[in-house]
Formats: structure tokens, C-alpha cells, sequence
């Protein structure tokens, strides 16, 4: 270890700040001048003296002064760059514990990087949330928001490993310096599907220094570009007036492109909240999908087809609007109508629409998107599309590696991607096989996953929070990632490390704090690297450090040629010639989040399973190939009644799916809205099982996954061949008698005529009326018109009607819009990474022990009058956590005074006080409340059996995951209730840093102390100004939060003034804080299903 | 049974009518000293077998069941139970409210049955107090144990502390605590009060020794004469008056639990007569299954006859029929309401999930009780003993339904779930029957199991009138001389 350098922070010109170590000495009083004299003489010579700054204890504190004030103000704050992270041992004065410093950075992903501002806690990265400032900064998804957890996973890579096994790291370095040495290396170069302008810039270097590199992008699931080399297509939402997505999850797992100017339109008044409900101003979304996505639940129309058969829609479609393909594609009445009429909506609005195609759909389909928008006019300089190059060209792809590797022309492997191409790459590309000819294979990974195994060496990988590199957004604008902390194990090496390393003379590996008080390379190298894009100057480097990106960088356009597409039919599955999709999974994605546990245990927003994959069947399906029973008789079993299931109970029937000559087993799960015939297997489970397994599969890949991720799902890999990479035809499946248990988090999936999640619809209906009726009536639904009164027995004002106990200052609330909200879950682990909320493994989920403080209901809501397709029902999702009611059923029954209102309005809860009785979650209509049954944040949950075996089980959960805590957040411990209070700690900081910002302020104005003046306004903070973790993570714009007594100054007062806002369960009387607006869908009346649409709720009694 | 009726004299005001005569209370015109020999010769003399084999099962259960169950429970947390975040109770609380409404057959028989001069209570109050005693206790496990951090349940105390922070007096559940703990206090205070004048004649009829000396303490000096028969009948009869309201004030505190809260299937006014009626009904099921053994077993039958079976069984017939008219009322105001949730909820209860514990509960509490409607039902011990049984089972399940039939299908669909009780929470359950066995057992070991001085005052012989000349051919004269004649005999 060298040794690390102490650097405290420049002051920062003009800076006026001062600290104080009392109020008298605030104040300045000659009471307290006086009593300085009289106890410190020489201090007060000190104090008194103004001239030499450089020197005195005042200059120091001002010092501190100053970071104080950045710390707690600062929103992106500068890093040092000297790039230390100094131990607490020692600790750097301006950190105070318990306050967080907030840095931009970003994660680097597929299709473009997440922008992001970090908060940390004593050099801790404790939570992430979107770069506001980005132009791509609007939100971020469930994967941001987990990936944090991903630093601290007891799983996690720490050491290098040769053949698998344990292995000095001096062995490794003698062997990278071997490779670095020849430079006639046959080295194939395996990146992500990321854009690193630095990483791109080493490549250059490297195909320099060897001759005979090769360079090859791979991840599992990212789509080949097929418009052109390294040209990729984003939308910009705010200008697409009409949107068809042709099996495109652009709000779901396929999210690459910001999304919130797409959710934005989704409101009828506006973003802001500020007009009158206009259907205009909404945009109208067809989708064309297999399996019900989030763009499909948001869509204003859906057609449900199989994904082979979307092809053939976007041929029936091209052809309709003389964009090449075929009119002859789709022989089914009602879909040629809903096609032609769908085409005669993007005539209308040519120019203001944008056809986007899956990124897993075959290359045909995104010719013909291609080839739709262009004819519509919808692609270049301020239209809805964009097509741009990015850095990504002139790359090869795994198969390409493959062959070289066999034929080889390659014989060193640096495996670079985030993927796992051992286990997941197409079967029949045996790229173990190929691998396994290389003469040295280095992998680069954050897991020890089969690709690790496989590989000669495994270098553990840093997390991208703890590395510098750099990375484009969807747009292509250059974002920094720079570290929050040295790695957290001493052998951790970044890709950009890896590669300098290899570029060096001797090949000598520097990584993490890099040598003798050096930065690590990697900073140098990202510096050069920006050197190039903007220029040398410091204060340029210093603002893209302090903002995240470089304002005005962007992609260069690029015009891609449609060639004409050649439309072949494929067959439409039947019941005895399946259609098998490898679906993206949105907790694994590729597989990659296996050891995730808050992705992990946060329920699939569609199909609400949790720490498994399941096949997915359409009831019909199901029926057909006789299963459907079996289903049923299990799931009702215990539940005596009930199809749907209950808790604990579900045990799957296991089915065998063969295809492409090869089966897998995977339990069977019944998805409503899924088109027939087609099975849908997510990917990336089923990476290692230990003797635990309920199956008792193999245990030889127990070591390929950690704790959270062993045991989990089942592999569907082995089904996928390159040819049939998203879907794979002619299937079956046979029931093999065996079961598996499944943990669903939501069992029941139907309103039950509860207008809950509400919905209307822009068109005009027979009973209810036009959109500005059904609107009005939207407080009115399932009989809330005729509740009577509900007159609370304790008034909140006195007999002279002055309130009581209440904040003048502050009174919070939230709306949640369900119009924008897709339902995507970036909210639920938003809030569990900000509030310390433990994960309870898939046995307590299963028994319906959750603790997400905020879940995400889904209804499906089935039109029986609907003849168009009557097994395509709406999916409307609704995000639950506690919504502060005024008159809280929970308050009154608590007999210790646990749970109490604030004068702010919310419902608080005192862990301290609390005993367990769960009295209060009983009497909480919504069950926002939870309890900690076991001590989930001591008894690792993981562990199997561990949680009932009491003290004698094993008590930690990992050695590192509780750096992850956030220090504002009690961690609660077995017997109390928990849940939702807004972020109290978010909103206490704002309101205190308020109060001390007067302070600051008066004492710069130099007022002496009886001129401060605090009034309601002073004292109330600026509106808007505070954000809670679900609010800031949602990419959809769909949480308000904010102060009541600011009026209509604030969004969330707007946005409930809005006739679309309602209570959930209104006729109780708990008048809420956190209501919700209903949702509206736009429906274009000239299409078949239009009158089925935006009907949810509409007719509840 | 047929009465006997006599003709009662012919008197000034009318002619002579045939009256039912009145039952005797104590059969075989038994005398004092047999009533004393016989019921202190339960606990003096050596246990039959048959006690040992209910008491040594009992007591393992119970050591097994209480201590081990509560072990698992505090050292892993209340996750070893079966509930979720949607049932947050389930079987602790369900147990709960079965024991305490066990409980109330005691008072009842003990202070309103005594206020309004039910002298056939004399056999039966003791016993009945004593499971009061036993099912108090074991009720208040429960409550105490199912919280989540058993070391801060003092919380619920009102003890000054530290925290500066008093009781919520709005939670039904601190009025449980008070409300319970005051009706064990005075239940305890009640069947001790009652049970002096037999300590003493445990005590007087001990050699000296430890018994002597234990009973005597027990018997705090009582020496039977005239003032402390006046100040313990006093003291007897203010804690009757005392004791009455809390009969009707703990079930109905333990239904404020529910009744005040906004949960649909628990919000409705009618829940505390409706508890009140069924704890009677349970508490006189639970007394009847006790005692027709009991009195088998002990060669009781002069004194609990089967008049006070047959009374008994009336009374469960009445508060049967009460529950049954609350069960149907609460479906009816669920339908005539209009209020959705409301409605949802009692259907869920017939066609839901739990729809076998509804079945059970309606065919146990209102079915089975009919047959009292016949003689020949109340009179037949199988079928008592058959119908009590029915009745212990179907109130467990009427708790069960109320708790958690309703808890897993509330407002909203998508957070209904399903509850199913862990072994541990069975374990914690069965050991509190056995708990509640054992120490009805030592009671009947170790004290009079019948109020020997109450019993003696419904004899003839107590009635100071007993002797009048207008109820006796020979106008009193040889009882009379019986009388002195004794007393010459002692002198």
C-alpha cells in the first residue's frame, strides 16, 4: 500500500461562508466578545483579527466552513481529483458523518450510459439517482437503481483465479506481462455493447501496438445494429405525436432511450400540470407484442400476436403505407383492419410519429420500421428519430470470435464484457469449446460466473463506481464515470486498468489507488481522452466533473438505408408447434443481476414472480396442452376456492419444453394477455444449485453464483440457438408430473369491481359521456358519489377554528399519476436502497413476508363485452406504499404511541417505541405496513433454514452490504413495524438546511443578530426543492411530492387540483396525503378494439 | 324427571292448589358431615389413577408446549409463526380471545348468578371460578407473547419511563390490558375470598404439620364465628356487585379490538353483546366438559345433579341461539348495507378461502345446541359432553374466522394472501390446553373443588325456617329435642 496523500480542498473564490462554535459567537454579541477575552485571550487576538487570513485558526475554519456548505448544498459537487479516498482513521475534515456529498458519474450499459448523481456517505456510495442536469438524465430504471447493492455483494469476485481455482496475484501479473510483451499477440478483444470514447481510444492503440488484435462486441441480449454498422436509432419522445412499438419494451427491459418526454405526453394536462385535461396533447401508442410487456400495459392499443408473427404485421403495415413489404401479410380480418387503420393514424401524423422494432426482433422487422419511417418522414434533424453513429462500428461479433478462435486466427481471449458468454451465448455456438482452444483467456468479471470458470485467468472486475472511465448516452453525450471509492477488495481492476496495462511496455497492472501515490491509469487516460473531445483547461475537466458530461457533445448523424426488405411468412404457432421466446428477464436481465437481492426479490412487474423464471402460457395455451388443470387444481388446493392462488402456496406443475432438439424443465406459470401458443422463457436463471436445490439439480455450478443468485430459476440457455435468438418455432411441451414451489408476490390479479386503479379514456362513451365528463367523474367511480360524509370525530381545528398542532410551515403529499406510470419498479428499489430495507429470500416472500415499503400492484381488468380479442385484458399498475393519512386508522389502535402524526402531516413511525403488536397493520386498509418478523438485517435470510434457527443461525449477511446502509435511516430489528414516511429523513434535511441557510445568509449580509428576520416564508423551503427517493428514481415523471401550503405553486398541489386525482378507498374517511390520478388512454375511436379501451374501471358501479 | 307435586294446605285465601314441588338441590338428602367428608376427601385422599394418568400428560404438554414454544418464539422472532403482512394475527390472538371467553362462565356463575340468588350455583362457582383463574392465564400468554419485542411489552404499563411517552388511551388494546388484568385481579381476588371458610375447614380437619400450617395461612384465621360470617358476606357480596360488570365489560373490550377498527367483517356494532353471548356460551360449554367428568371421577353426583346440567344446558341453548341470531344479523346488515367492502368480506367468510372454518363454526355454535331444545338430549351425558365439545370447537373457529378470514381478504385484491398456522404456533396452543388441564387438576388436588359452606346453606337444614311448625307435622318438636339433646351430649 503506498502511502495515501492528505489534500484538503481549494476555497472557492468569493467565498463568504463562516462557521461558529456557538450561537454567541454566531451572533457576534460584545456579551460573548467579552467572555473570549476573559477565557481565551489569545484566541480572541485570533478571532479579532481580520488581516491574516492564511494563517489563523479562522482560515481553517472557514475551511471547514466551506465544504460544510458543499457538502450539504452541492447537488453535484466537484471531486478531487487526486482520485484518494482517505480511512476514517484519519478523517478528511470536510466529510461530516451523516451528511452526504453527492457526485456525478454514470453507468455504463448497453445502448447508452445512465447519468447519474451518487450520494455518499464517508466515502461510501450508498444510493444513485438520475443526473437531472443530462440532457438523457430524466430517470433511471430498477437495474440503476439495484446496481449499487452490486458493490457490496458478499458474491462478488475478490480474487484472481487460474482454471477456477484461487491465485496469487503476481501470477496473474507475470502472465498479463507476457501477453503485453508479444507484440504479435493474436488478442481478441470482447467488449459490452456499451460506447466508452476512452475504452475506443485504447483499442486504436492497442490494434496499433498488436498487429493481430481483433476486436469483438458481445452481450447476450443487446440487438445487432441492423441498420448499419454502429448506427443506432433513438426516439425523441417529445415530438412523436404517435408511437407504434413492434415488440419494443422501450418503458421495460428494453429501456436504452429516455423515456420520460414519452410519459410526459402521457398526461392530458401537461407535465406541469398546468392546462385543462386535452386529449391532444396526448400521444397515442400502438403495440404489437407476444408477451404483455409495461409498453403494452401502457398502450392505447394492443395487438397481441406471436413475436414470429410481428414481422408480418410490420410487412402488413409497410405495405399499407407504400413502404415496401406486403399487403397480403396478415390474413386475419380484424388485424388487417386494426393494421390499416393504425396505418391511416401514422399517415395522419407523418412526419410526427416514430415506428420503432424490438431490439431482438429479426433484421427484417427493423428494415421495415426502417423503411415506415422513412416514407413517413419521421427521421433526421428535429423529427421524432434520430439516427446517429455511435463509436460502436467495426466491431466483430462472438460468432466471429468463434470461427477465429477455431480457425485461429485468435488465440488470447480478453473477455471484457458484462456478459456471460460461457452460459449464455447461443448453443450452438459451443463458445465453451472455443474458449477452451485459446492459448491464455482472460476474463474480466464482478461474479465468478461460468465464463470465469471457463477462463484461463479471471481477474476480479471493479464496479463501475469504483473505476474512472467515461461513456456515451443514448444521445451520445460524453459522460464521466468516475470512482466514489477505491475498490473494495485491493484486486479489483477496471476494464480501461486491464487495457492500459496491456498498452504499457512491461505490462505491469496498476489498478485501484494505481503506485506510489499515483492516481490509477485510468485517470489518465480519461483525461486524455476529454483533452481530445473539449480541451486541456483544468476548469473544464473540473466541470465535467462536477456536472457528469460534456454539454453540447453529442452523436454525428447518420443516414441509414432501408434495403429493401425481404418478408418471409413465418408460420403461426399452433398447439402442437410452439413458439418458444427467450424473453429479457426484468430482474436477471441476461443473467447478469443473478446475485442481485433486491432485483431478485423484487416481483416481475408483469407476472409478479420473484427469485425465479418461470414458462409463461396463456390460459388457452395451457388448456390446450392439458396443463391448464393441473394448474388450477394446485393452485386452489390449500386456497380451497380461489383460482388464482394464495400465498405460500403456488407449486407449479414442471413442464419439459423441447426445441431446437434440446429441453430444459421449467415450471409453469399462467400469463394473461399472452398471444396463444407461445411459451415465453425468461433468461439468465438457473446459473448454479447447491445441495439445497429443491430439485436436487447438479451441484457442479454451485460456485458460478453466489447466495442470492444459487438454486435460483431454471437455465432456458441451453434451448437458444443463434438462428432462433429472441424465438424459436415448432416446440413442445409435455407435462413431466414433477413440481416446483414458485414465490408470486401479488396472488390476486383482478379489481374484484374496487375501482382501485383508475382509468378513462379519451373517447367518448355511450353511458359515461365525452373525456371532460369522464374525467369529472372520476372521483366519482365504484360509488364514491354516494358514500356519505365521512365526518372524522377529531376535528383539526379548536372551537375558535385555529389548527391544531399543525406545521404552518410545511404540510407534504404526493400524487401519483397512474397515466405516466408504467409500472417498471425503479421506484421500489429506489426505496429500498434509500431507506435500508432488508431482503427476506424467496421462502418469506412466498408466505407474503415482502418488506418493500412501496409495491407495485398490477390489476388486469378483462372487458367481457369485448369480441375483438377477449383474452387481451388492460394491465394497469398501481405503486402502494403508505399514504399518509390525516385521519390514520393505524394511530388510534397503536396502544404504545408507536406510530404518531407529525405537525407536518406525516404518519411517523417510532421504531423505538415499538413492541410488534401489528395492531396497526391490521387496521390499514391499504397494508402499507410491514413487519420485520425475523431480524432480516442480522440473520442472513440467504442462508437456507437460517432465519428459523434463531441464535443459532448464522448472523452475517456478507461482510460488506451493511457499507450500503444509509446512516439517516434507523435499521430496524426484528418486532417492528416499518414503512413508508416520504423519506422524514430527506425532508428534515431540507427543512434544517433552510433554517441554517438563514443563518448563513444574515451573518453575510453582516446584520447583527436582532435584524434576522424569519418569517413563513424564509423559513419554508423554496418550492419543489425536496424529492423522495421513489419520486427522483421514476424515469415517468409519475410521483409528485411536495408542500401542500405552497398552493398552486407546486406541482403535486396542481397536479391534485386536477378533476383526474382521487383518493384510494375513499369512503373509509382516512384522508390520504398520496392520492392518485387516473389513468388516461387515448384511444383512436376509427380502430376496432377502441371501444374497449380506457375502460378498466370506468363502469364500477 | 318427573316432579312430584304435592297439595299445599288449604288457606284462607283460596283452595288447595297442586305446586311443582321444587327440586332438591342436593339429592339423597345428604348431611353436612357428608357434603364436608365428601368434598375434602378429594384432595385428602390418595388421587385416583385415573388423575395421574390426565395429570402427567397434561404437564409434559404443557412444559413442552408453553416453555418450549415461547422459547423458539422470543429467541427467533415471530416469524416461526405462520403470519404474513397481510394476516398480521392469526392463531396467538384467536387463542387469545377463545381463553378469556372461556373465562366467563366463572364470573357469571359466581357474581350475577349469586346476586340474583341462583342457589344451584353453590355446586358448580368454585370449579368455575378456578377455570376463569386457569383460562385468564392462559389467554394472557398470548397477547404477551405475540408481540414482536417481548422484553418492551412493559411498554403497555402505564410506568413513567424515561421515553416521557404515555399509553395511546385511544387503542382498544391498551383497554384490553386494563380490562383484563382488572378482571384477573378481581376474579383471583373473588375465588379466594369464597374459598377462606373451606381453607379453614381443610385446616381444621389437617393434622399438624405442613398442611396444617400451609392451609392455615391460606385461611387467614378464620374461625367461623359470627362476625366474620357477617363481614365475609359483605365482603362477598360487594365483590359480587363488583365482578357483574366486568362479566359484560371484558368481551366486550376484547371486541372493541375489532369493532373499532375500520377492517370490514370487524367494524359493526353488534359485536359486543355478540362476544359477551358467546363467551357465556363457551365458558358454560367449557364448565360442563369439565365437570361431568369431574363429578364421575370424584363421586360428586349428589351435588351437581343433573338439575344443574340441565341448567346449563338451557343457558347454552339461550346464548347459542343468541350467536347463532348475531351470525345471521351480521350477514343480513353486510347485504342491506350497500357498502361493497362490507358485503365482500362475509362472502369471502362463506366462499372464501376459509369457508370450512365458517362451516364449522355455524354447525358447531348454532346447530349442535338445538338438540337442547329436547329433554331427552339435556338429560343424556353422551350428548351434553357431545354438543360441549361442539361448542369448544366451534368458538376457536368463530375467532378464527372473525381474525383471520378477515385479515386475508381486505380492500384491496392484490394484497390478499393466505394464512397458515406453523407447528410452532399449534405447539404454542395444544401446551396451553395442557396447561390449562394440569392445573385445573392440581386444583382439584390441592383445593376444594365445590364450596362446601355455600353448598350446606341450600340444604333444608340451613334455612333458619327450616323448623317451622307450619312446614312440619310435629310443629319442630322432635327436631327440637334432636337439637338439645346434642347438646347435652357435647356438653
Amino acid at each position: 500500500m503506498s502511502k495515501r496523500i492528505l489534500q484538503h480542498p481549494e476555497v472557492p473564490a468569493g467565498e463568504t461562508t463562516v462557521s461558529w462554535g456557538s450561537l454567541g459567537q454566531l451572533e457576534d454579541t460584545p456579551a460573548f466578545r467579552q467572555w473570549l477575552e476573559r477565557e481565551f485571550p489569545q484566541g480572541a487576538a485570533e478571532m479579532s483579527g481580520e488581516g491574516d487570513l492564511d494563517t489563523s485558526r479562522r482560515s481553517f475554519l472557514k475551511l471547514m466552513g466551506a465544504s460544510t456548505a458543499l457538502a450539504g448544498l452541492g447537488m453535484a459537487a466537484c471531486r478531487r481529483p487526486e482520485s484518494f479516498i482517505e480511512p476514517f482513521a484519519k478523517a478528511p475534515e470536510w466529510v461530516i458523518p451523516g451528511k452526504a456529498l453527492y457526485y456525478a458519474s454514470s453507468m455504463p450499459r448497453s445502448g447508452g450510459a445512465t447519468p447519474l448523481v451518487v450520494t455518499t456517505f464517508e466515502g461510501r456510495p450508498t444510493k444513485v439517482a438520475p443526473n437531472t442536469l443530462h440532457p438523457d438524465g430524466d430517470g433511471t430504471d430498477a437495474f440503476a437503481q439495484a446496481s449499487v447493492l452490486d458493490l457490496y455483494s458478499p458474491s462478488r469476485s475478490r480474487g484472481f483465479l487460474k482454471s477456477g481455482k484461487a491465485i496469487a496475484r503476481t501470477d496473474f501479473e507475470a502472465a498479463l506481462a507476457a501477453v503485453a510483451k508479444d507484440k504479435s499477440a493474436k488478442i481478441g478483444f470482447v467488449f459490452g455493447s456499451d460506447d466508452s470514447p476512452t475504452r475506443a481510444r485504447l483499442a486504436k492503440q492497442l490494434a496499433g501496438k498488436f498487429a493481430a488484435a481483433k476486436f469483438y462486441q458481445y452481450e447476450a441480449l443487446a440487438g445487432e445494429s441492423v441498420v448499419g454498422d454502429g448506427v443506432s436509432l433513438v426516439p425523441d419522445f417529445a415530438k412523436a405525436d404517435r408511437i407504434v412499438s413492434l415488440d419494443c419494451d422501450f418503458v421495460g427491459v428494453d429501456a436504452v432511450y429516455p423515456t420520460a418526454a414519452f410519459s410526459a405526453r402521457r398526461k392530458p394536462e401537461g407535465t406541469d400540470y398546468k392546462g385543462e385535461p386535452d386529449a391532444s396533447k396526448m400521444n397515442r401508442l400502438y403495440a404489437v407484442e407476444g408477451a404483455y410487456s409495461l409498453t403494452g400495459g401502457m398502450a392505447d392499443h394492443r395487438l397481441r400476436v406471436a413475436p414470429s408473427q410481428v414481422a408480418a404485421v410490420a410487412a402488413q403495415l409497410a405495405g399499407t403505407l407504400g413502404a415496401g413489404g406486403s399487403t397480403a401479410a396478415i390474413l386475419d380480418e380484424k388485424q388487417t383492419k386494426w393494421i390499416i387503420e393504425m396505418a391511416a393514424d401514422l399517415k395522419e401524423f407523418a412526419g410526427k410519429s416514430v415506428v420503432l422494432a424490438g431490439p431482438r426482433q429479426p433484421a427484417v422487422v427493423h428494415q421495415l420500421a426502417l423503411a415506415i419511417n422513412q416514407v413517413l418522414g419521421n427521421i433526421g434533424e428535429g423529427k421524432p428519430l434520430q439516427a446517429y453513429k455511435t463509436g460502436n462500428a467495426g466491431l466483430g461479433t462472438l460468432a466471429g470470435l468463434t470461427k477465429d478462435l477455431e480457425s485461429g486466427a485468435i488465440d488470447t481471449v480478453m473477455l471484457l464484457t458484462p456478459s456471460n458468454p460461457v452460459f449464455d451465448a447461443p448453443a450452438d455456438l459451443k463458445f465453451a469449446d472455443a474458449l477452451a482452444k485459446a492459448k491464455v483467456s482472460i476474463h474480466l468479471g464482478q461474479r465468478t460466473d461460468a465464463s470465469a470458470h471457463a477462463a484461463g485467468w479471471h481477474v476480479p472486475a471493479a464496479h463501475y463506481l469504483e473505476q474512472w472511465s467515461d461513456a456515451r448516452s443514448a444521445n451520445g453525450v460524453y459522460t464521466i464515470v468516475q470512482p466514489m471509492i477505491l475498490p473494495l477488495y485491493p484486486d479489483c481492476v477496471s476494464e480501461l486498468e486491464l487495457l492500459l496495462a496491456l498498452l504499457s511496455d512491461d505490462g505491469k497492472l496498476l489498478n485501484g489507488e494505481g503506485e506510489k501515490g499515483a492516481a490509477s491509469p485510468a485517470y489518465a487516460a480519461v483525461r486524455e481522452t476529454f483533452a481530445g473531445l473539449a480541451d486541456k483547461e483544468d476548469a473544464s475537466w473540473k466541470k465535467l466533473l462536477r456536472d457528469g458530461f460534456l454539454a453540447g457533445s453529442k452523436y454525428q448523424p447518420a443516414s441509414p438505408k432501408a434495403q429493401a426488405p425481404v418478408f418471409a411468412k413465418t408460420e403461426a404457432p399452433t398447439a402442437k408447434s410452439l413458439e418458444i421466446v427467450f424473453a429479457t428477464d426484468s430482474s436477471v436481465y441476461d443473467g447478469r443481476w443473478i446475485d442481485n437481492g433486491w432485483l431478485q426479490e423484487v416481483p416481475d412487474p408483469v407476472s409478479k414472480l420473484s427469485w425465479d423464471n418461470a414458462a409463461l402460457i396463456a390460459p388457452k395455451t395451457a388448456k390446450e396442452l392439458g396443463i391448464y388443470d393441473e394448474i388450477l387444481e394446485l393452485e386452489s388446493n390449500r386456497a380451497s376456492v380461489h383460482p388464482d392462488g394464495e400465498s405460500g402456496n403456488r407449486k407449479a406443475p414442471l413442464i419439459k419444453v423441447t426445441v431446437n432438439g434440446r429441453s430444459v424443465e421449467v415450471p409453469v406459470l399462467v400469463a394473461f394477455g399472452q398471444a396463444e401458443n407461445v411459451i415465453v422463457l425468461p433468461v439468465g436463471y438457473g446459473q448454479g444449485c447447491d445441495k439445497e436445490d429443491e430439485l436436487k439439480r447438479d451441484t457442479a455450478k454451485a460456485g458460478h453464483v453466489g447466495l442470492v443468485g444459487v438454486n435460483r430459476g431454471f437455465d432456458v440457455y441451453p434451448l437458444r440457438t443463434a438462428a432462433t435468438a429472441y424465438f424459436a418455432t415448432g416446440g413442445t411441451a409435455e407435462k413431466t408430473g414433477k413440481r416446483y414451489s414458485l414465490a408470486v408476490g401479488q396472488e390476486h390479479a383482478a379489481m374484484y369491481g374496487r375501482a382501485l386503479a383508475r382509468e378513462v379514456s379519451t373517447q367518448t362513451d355511450e353511458e359515461k359521456g365525452d373525456f371532460a365528463a369522464q374525467v369529472a367523474g372520476v372521483s366519482k367511480q365504484s360509488g364514491d358519489s354516494h358514500a356519505p360524509p365521512n365526518i372524522p370525530l377529531y376535528k383539526p381545528e379548536d372551537n375558535k377554528g385555529k389548527s391544531l398542532l399543525s406545521d404552518p410551515l410545511h404540510q407534504w403529499e404526493m400524487a401519483i399519476d397512474l397515466s405516466s406510470c408504467s409500472g417498471c419498479n425503479a421506484c421500489v428499489i429506489a426505496c429500498q436502497s434509500e431507506n435500508n430495507i432488508p431482503i427476506v429470500g424467496k421462502r418469506q416472500l412466498a408466505m407474503g413476508r415482502e418488506m418493500h415499503w412501496i409495491r407495485m400492484d398490477r390489476y388486469f381488468a378483462v372487458d367481457k363485452e369485448n369480441d375483438f380479442d377477449p383474452d387481451s385484458p388492460e394491465l394497469v399498475p398501481q405503486p402502494v406504499a403508505c399514504v399518509q393519512c390525516e385521519n390514520a386508522p393505524c394511530e388510534t389502535v397503536c396502544p404504545v404511541n408507536a406510530t404518531v402524526h407529525t405537525e407536518d402531516g406525516l404518519n411517523a413511525m417510532a421504531y423505538n417505541r415499538c413492541i410488534g403488536t401489528r395492531y396497526c397493520a391490521n387496521n390499514c386498509p391499504y397494508k402499507a405496513r410491514r413487519f420485520n418478523y425475523f431480524d432480516y438485517n442480522k440473520r442472513n435470510p440467504l442462508v437456507a433454514h437460517n432465519l428459523y434457527r434463531g441464535p443459532f443461525g448464522e448472523k452475517q449477511v456478507g461482510e460488506a452490504p451493511h457499507l450500503q446502509r444509509n446512516p439517516n435511516v434507523t435499521v430496524r430489528m426484528r418486532g417492528v413495524m416499518e414503512k413508508c414516511t416520504y423519506c422524514v429523513q430527506r425532508l428534515k434535511d431540507a427543512v434544517i438546511r433552510q433554517k441554517r441557510g438563514q443563518k448563513q445568509e444574515t451573518l453575510a449580509a453582516g446584520k447583527p443578530s436582532p435584524e434576522v428576520q424569519v418569517s413563513t416564508k424564509t423559513l419554508r423551503i423554496p418550492v419543489d426543492s425536496v424529492k423522495v427517493a421513489c419520486q427522483e428514481a421514476c424515469a415517468s415523471g409519475a410521483i409528485t411530492f411536495g408542500n401542500k401550503l405552497d398552493g398552486d405553486k407546486a406541482l403535486v398541489r396542481r397536479a391534485k387540483l386536477s378533476q383526474r386525482n382521487y383518493d384510494l378507498l375513499h369512503y373509509i374517511g382516512t384522508f390520504p396525503r398520496t392520492s392518485y390520478l387516473a389513468r388516461v388512454k387515448n384511444p383512436n375511436p376509427k380502430m376496432p378494439d377502441a371501444k374497449f379501451v380506457g375502460k378498466a374501471t370506468i363502469h364500477m358501479a | 324427571m318427573a316432579h312430584a307435586t304435592h297439595t299445599a294446605d288449604e288457606t284462607r285465601q283460596g283452595p288447595k292448589l297442586p305446586v311443582l314441588e321444587r327440586e332438591k338441590l342436593i339429592l339423597n338428602n345428604r348431611s353436612y358431615h357428608w357434603i364436608t367428608e365428601r368434598i375434602c376427601g378429594v384432595l385428602e385422599n390418595k388421587q385416583p389413577a385415573i388423575w395421574w394418568m390426565l395429570f402427567i400428560p397434561s404437564a409434559i404438554i404443557a412444559l413442552i408446549g408453553v416453555l418450549g414454544g415461547l422459547s423458539i418464539l422470543v429467541s427467533t422472532g415471530v416469524g416461526v409463526w405462520g403470519m404474513t403482512n397481510t394476516v398480521f394475527w392469526g392463531w396467538d390472538i384467536t387463542n387469545f380471545v377463545f381463553w378469556i371467553g372461556i373465562g366467563h362462565a366463572g364470573t357469571l356463575i359466581s357474581a350475577i348468578l349469586f346476586l340474583t340468588r341462583q342457589n344451584w350455583r353453590t355446586s358448580i362457582n368454585r370449579a368455575a371460578e378456578a377455570m376463569t383463574i386457569f383460562a385468564v392465564c392462559c389467554a394472557g400468554i398470548f397477547p404477551a407473547f405475540h408481540v414482536g419485542r417481548v422484553w418492551f411489552a412493559w411498554f403497555l404499563a402505564p410506568i413513567p419511563n424515561a421515553n416521557a411517552i404515555w399509553q395511546n388511551f385511544k387503542s382498544p388494546l391498551l383497554w384490553d390490558v386494563f380490562a383484563v388484568s382488572t378482571y384477573f385481579t378481581i376474579s383471583l381476588i373473588f375465588w379466594y375470598l369464597g374459598m377462606v371458610p373451606d381453607l379453614a375447614t381443610i385446616r381444621d380437619r389437617a393434622k399438624p404439620g405442613l398442611r396444617k400450617l400451609l392451609y392455615g395461612i391460606f385461611a387467614m384465621g378464620w374461625r367461623g364465628g359470627n362476625r366474620q360470617w357477617s363481614h365475609y358476606e359483605m365482603a362477598y357480596l360487594l365483590l359480587a356487585a363488583l365482578s357483574t360488570p366486568l362479566v359484560l365489560s371484558v368481551h366486550s373490550v376484547v371486541s372493541f379490538d375489532f369493532a373499532t377498527s375500520v377492517v370490514p367483517g370487524w367494524h359493526t356494532t353488534i359485536f359486543p353483546p355478540y362476544f359477551v353471548a358467546g363467551a357465556i356460551f363457551g365458558g358454560f360449554a367449557m364448565v360442563l366438559t369439565i365437570m361431568i367428568p369431574a363429578r364421575f371421577i370424584y363421586g360428586l353426583q349428589d351435588m351437581i345433579t343433573m338439575k344443574h346440567i340441565d341448567n346449563m344446558a338451557k343457558i347454552i341453548l339461550l346464548t347459542g341461539t343468541i350467536v347463532g341470531y348475531a351470525y345471521l344479523m351480521e350477514l343480513f346488515v353486510a347485504f342491506y348495507s350497500g357498502a361493497q367492502y362490507e358485503a365482500a368480506a362475509f362472502k369471502y367468510r362463506l366462499v372464501g378461502p376459509y369457508w370450512w372454518a365458517y362451516v364449522a363454526m355455524m354447525s358447531c355454535n348454532v346447530l349442535s345446541p338445538q338438540v337442547f331444545w329436547f329433554k331427552w338430549c339435556r338429560e343424556n351425558l353422551w350428548v351434553v359432553m357431545a354438543v360441549c365439545m361442539c361448542v369448544n370447537v366451534g368458538m376457536w373457529f368463530e375467532r378464527f374466522v372473525i381474525i383471520c378470514t378477515t385479515l386475508a381478504r381486505m380492500f384491496l385484491p392484490a394484497d390478499w394472501g393466505y394464512y397458515r398456522a406453523s407447528p410452532v404456533e399449534i405447539m404454542l396452543f395444544v401446551g396451553t390446553i395442557g396447561m390449562f388441564l394440569a392445573l385445573f387438576l392440581l386444583f382439584l388436588r390441592f383445593l376444594p373443588c365445590i364450596n362446601i359452606a355455600e353448598v350446606k346453606w341450600t340444604l333444608p337444614e340451613a334455612d333458619p325456617h327450616h323448623d317451622d311448625h307450619h312446614d312440619h307435622p310435629d310443629h319442630g318438636v322432635a327436631k327440637e329435642a334432636a337439637y338439645q339433646h346434642e347438646l347435652q351430649a357435647k356438653a
